[in-house]
């Protein structure tokens, strides 16, 4: 599926193809802004934005979206997990645009779930997750799990390889969540301390794969 | 005839605020409008060594550029008008653009007049300030301490005023009693953040030497003085319209220099000149609200007695004394330690404490919200450190019915109460026991619960002109009403309050339509104009429906009374044989003859025919001066669920019972109490004000600011008991701040009371789940 940069949330809210397809980009969608912020922000405009606590770059994550950038050079693609350089701050260059987002379809029967944790005054994420999992015979064949408000960018967490394979119990389920916060150097300001962020963390992350995975067919 | 008292009419302040038809001071448009912008401190507290404005004077639009050294023999500083006595209160200057140093981020330095705002805007950037900067200082208890930065020349430690109330015999009740507690209790410092920011607009006639200024006021006369003692110019020749004000909550009580300095610019230039803050200029340079670092100490019997109560409180003033602020810790405070509980032996010291940070004054509630949350809290460490329920201590504790009027430790005399009741509708309504067996169940299933009770009774309904004087108000809390009937019996009441979202435009309304039996369409309240209005107080201290609204009632009165005798001489019969009915004096047994209000209000004022003696005309002033403060009381409970894996905490219920006397327009009512226990549960959850060591506020914008939205807030069950007051002819008392002061200890209360099995004592607000997730840690880890 492909997804024009200018779509409001509004638009993505109101696309049936959408729902049926990414029902996480619609559920998180729901969470974005207020009201009014949902009927005139665009997908690409927050993407681009790069907001480190904003909810949707996870779930580009999980799904691993594809940016289509352009400039008056030409057009290049992105794959997301590579579009994050910092605060604020993506590859994008001077002149240049996200105009596209490309979606790969999603595994068959997989499951995808967003927890987050919000920032009372903003509505950003002080910690949140996205999952996505696919299950076949009975046992977990894929695990995708990403994080935003952590960190200085949104991130793939590298380690739930350990999932694969298994049906998944809720103790496997708890040391994924708890090894992708090994390493992390976590955010600390006055809403949320380091030690409370990586704890919200790992909760957001155990929930949304549990949750995922029960949505997994 | 049905009153219009008690009746739950919509307001009709809302269809115009609603549709965008209100007119507010931002909106004032005149010819040859000047716009100002006023560059502020980026430094806490600094030096000026040299304020350059030689660019920003070039600048394309820029009319006029002004210093303090500009200024400093111009206009008069900004006036502090508590005196407090009797705590060797300190109120250093505080110059309306700063002259040689900077005390708070937001201080004023500059002030550009320009032809556009974006102009005016633009050439702050071109002034240039070279700073000194010195070490900031925050946090109120550290800046009373030996060796920390001083921010004026003349007084030592900051400290700005020490203040002690004192009853019975604290150190031998301390001495003597079986169990005594304390506790330190920080009561963090809050962003008013009223929808509508501050603004003004002055416009100077040179043609009849007179001044008009908009200003965004609670208090429109007082405004007037203020700026009189400021601008210099004598108080007749200034006109201060406080037009539709979005909202106070204390925040535009007091007097700032920025109405000063657009006045001064508009007398300098001959043209009118415009100030308008946005939010983030609002929440460096508007009053903030709180700010103490409180000492706590009780002791009582085992078996639930209270028997003395100490404190010791360092309350931030910020950079500069503010209008009201030395009398919000104090008088507005300490003298309400005994709540609604008969406490014999009360000693408390309040540290008034200047501060690197933006000056603090009157926030909803202003002072009480600090006393009651600081009782209501040490009463359920109190009942925990006995093994006894809260609710049974409070009870033990209260006032009886009976008592009234009852003089409290500190002096002051509660004027009517029936504290047992309203406690005991709240527990119906929550099914206390119940609640208390659910608790226990779920504390099996390792789910935590809690209730808290908060019993409270506040000072409002500001209050005896006497009492004011000598506790160095430095004004009147009378307040007073002209109500004018026009020849077509219709009727204007002005008065001199200023409401500001609280509705006195209806009620009010139906005070004088019920005296003279009309439509409530019949009647108009205007208020917000010295012009057109008798000299008032203004809107807050939850004062206005029972000093004003007293006034607006003996206005009507006296209206009614001459009517009377206008009515016994067309009908020719004595007074004594006239009967008020449907509307109409109507002669003891002669129902035929009467006269309606209507052909009352056409005669009076014609004049045609009057009696021997009485002039022409219908309308009559009262000024009207309470012989107490009201004492409004209530119960306020609510239920909680935390969740322990994350700090989240979920209200499951929140019930408030409160007793504000009679209620003219409970709808109204309900939405005073609606608005006040949602702000109180924002101060309670979520709301903060931090500044860095540096004197940065890091909540500088509502990105960081957490004010509560719809969507956080729980459903509100709201109840009353009516208990009338003696002190006014309506029986009413306030309600405009009760929600406030009473929902913050409920909510803490009740978090804490979930979190006990854990060894949760106390958390300090805001209970974010980062802190309540913090507060469980330690217990876990003391436990261990």
């Amino acid at each position: 599926m492909r997804i024009g940069a200018t779509t409001t949330y509004r638009e993505l809210l109101d696309s049936k193809p959408l729902r049926a397809k990414y029902p996480l980009i619609a559920e998180v969608t729901e969470h974005i802004g207020d009201l009014q912020v949902r009927n005139a922000g665009t997908i690409g405009g927050g993407l681009a934005h790069a907001d480190p606590a904003a909810d949707m770059p996870p779930v580009m994550l999980v799904l691993d979206a594809t940016f289509v950038l352009q400039s008056k050079g030409g057009k290049r693609s992105v794959p997301a997990r590579k579009f994050f350089k910092g605060p604020f701050t993506t590859v994008l260059k001077p002149g240049e645009l996200l105009v596209e987002i490309r979606l790969p379809g999603p595994p068959k029967g997989a499951g995808m779930a967003y927890a987050s944790f919000e920032q009372a005054a903003s509505g950003y994420a002080l910690a949140g997750a996205a999952a996505l999992v696919a299950v076949a015979k009975g046992v977990i064949a894929r695990a995708e799990l990403a994080f935003t408000g952590v960190a200085e960018t949104p991130f793939l967490a590298p380690a739930t390889k350990p999932l694969i394979g298994t049906k998944g119990d809720p103790d496997a389920i708890g040391r994924v969540a708890e090894a992708a916060m090994a390493g992390v150097e976590a955010n600390d300001d006055i809403h949320a301390g380091r030690e409370y962020r990586l704890h919200l963390a790992r909760v957001a992350a155990r929930r949304a794969l549990t949750e995922a995975l029960a949505r997994a067919t | 005839m049905a009153t219009l008292f008690g009746s739950g009419i919509k307001r009709r302040e809302d269809p115009r605020l609603v549709t965008g038809r209100a007119t507010y001071t931002d909106d004032v448009k005149l010819p040859g409008l000047l716009y100002a912008a006023i560059l502020r401190s980026t430094y806490a507290h600094a030096k000026l060594k040299q304020v350059d404005v030689a660019k920003a004077k070039q600048a394309a639009g820029v009319v006029a550029v002004y210093t303090g050294a500009d200024l400093r023999d111009k206009v008069n500083a900004v006036p502090c008008a508590w005196n407090v006595p009797n705590c060797d209160l300190k109120v250093p200057p505080h110059p309306v653009l700063a002259v040689d140093k900077v005390r708070y981020v937001g201080d004023g330095i500059a002030l550009v007049v320009a032809e556009s705002r974006a102009a005016a805007r633009d050439a702050l950037d071109l002034i240039e300030v070279d700073y000194d900067p010195l070490d900031a200082v925050v946090d109120p208890e550290r800046a009373a301490q030996k060796g920390a930065p001083q921010l004026h020349a003349d007084v030592p430690n900051n400290v700005a005023f020490t203040w002690k109330v004192t009853g019975g015999d604290a150190d031998k009740a301390f001495a003597e009693a079986p169990v005594k507690l304390e506790q330190r209790i920080l009561q963090p410092r809050l962003l008013p953040t009223a929808m509508e920011p501050r603004a003004a607009c002055a416009s100077y006639n040179p043609g009849t030497g007179q001044l008009t200024c908009w200003i965004t006021s609670q208090n429109p006369h007082i405004h007037r003085f203020l700026l009189s003692v400021m601008t210099k110019l004598p108080e007749h020749r200034i006109r201060v319209i406080a037009p539709e004000v979005g909202g106070g909550f204390g925040s535009k009580i007091p007097g700032y220099a920025d109405e000063a300095l657009v006045s001064f610019a508009s007398l300098d230039l001959g043209r009118p000149v415009k100030w308008t803050e946005d939010r983030s200029e609002n929440y460096k340079v508007t009053i903030h609200g709180r700010d103490h670092v409180e000492h706590v100490e009780l002791c009582g019997t085992k078996d639930g007695k209270i028997t003395g109560l100490r404190t010791r409180v360092y309350a931030g003033l910020g950079g500069y004394a503010s209008t009201a602020a030395p009398g919000i810790p104090t008088i507005l405070h300490g003298l309400m330690y005994s709540g609604p509980y008969a406490i014999p032996n009360i000693a408390g010291t309040v540290y008034g404490v200047y501060t690197t940070t933006t000056p603090v004054d009157a926030y909803r509630g202003a002072g009480r919200p600090e006393a009651t949350f600081l009782l209501e809290r040490m009463i359920d460490l109190y009942a925990r450190k006995i093994g006894m329920d809260p609710v049974e201590v409070r009870r033990k504790n209260l006032i009886p019915n009976d008592k009234f009027p009852y003089t409290v430790a500190t002096g002051i005399t509660y004027d009517s109460g029936n504290y047992q009741g309203a406690l005991d509708k709240a527990l119906q309504m929550i099914d206390y026991k119940k609640f208390r067996a659910e608790q226990a169940k779920a504390r099996k299933d390792g789910r935590y619960l809690g209730i808290g009770v908060t019993t409270y009774c506040e000072i409002c309904g500001l209050g005896p002109s006497q009492v004011a004087g000598a506790v160095g108000f430095g004004g009147g809390l009378y307040d007073s009403a002209i109500v004018r009937v026009y020849p077509t019996g219709v009727v204007r009441a002005y008065i001199g309050a200023k409401p500001h979202g609280q509705g006195e435009e209806t009620t009010f309304a139906q005070i004088v339509a019920d005296e003279f039996g009309l439509p409530v369409e019949n009647v108009e309240v205007v208020a917000g104009d010295t012009e057109a209005t008798p000299q008032g107080w203004g809107t807050y201290g939850s004062r206005t429906t029972a000093v004003c609204g007293s006034a607006v009632k003996v206005a009507a009165q006296r209206v009614k009374a001459k009517a009377k005798q206008i009515a016994a001489h067309l009908l020719e019969a004595n007074e004594a044989d006239l009967d008020w009915k449907d509307g109409k004096f109507v002669v003891k047994g002669s129902p035929d003859k009467s006269k309606s209000f209507g052909e009352l209000a056409l005669m009076a004022n014609v004049a045609w025919n009057m009696p021997p003696g009485v002039e022409p005309g219908l309308e009559a002033t009262a000024f009207f001066d309470p012989t107490n403060f009201v004492f409004p009381f209530g119960t306020h409970i609510c239920t909680v669920e935390v969740d322990a894996e994350t700090g989240e905490v979920k209200i499951l219920r929140y019930i408030a019972v409160d007793d504000c006397g009679p209620q003219i327009n409970p709808m109204i009512v309900e939405g005073q109490v609606h608005g006040g226990v949602i702000q109180g549960l924002g101060e309670a959850l979520q709301e903060r004000a931090v500044y860095d060591e540096d004197g940065q506020l890091l909540t500088g914008t509502l990105m960081d600011y957490a004010v509560p939205k719809a969507s956080q807030m729980p459903k509100i069950e709201t109840a009353h008991t009516v208990t009338p007051s003696p002190v006014n002819p309506l029986g009413v008392k306030g309600v405009g701040e009760t929600g406030t002061i009473a929902s913050v200890p409920t909510l803490v209360n009740a978090v804490c009371d979930a979190l006990a099995p854990l060894g949760v004592t106390h958390i300090d607000k805001p209970l974010t789940p980062a802190r309540v997730w913090t507060a469980i840690q330690q217990a876990k880890g003391g436990a261990r």
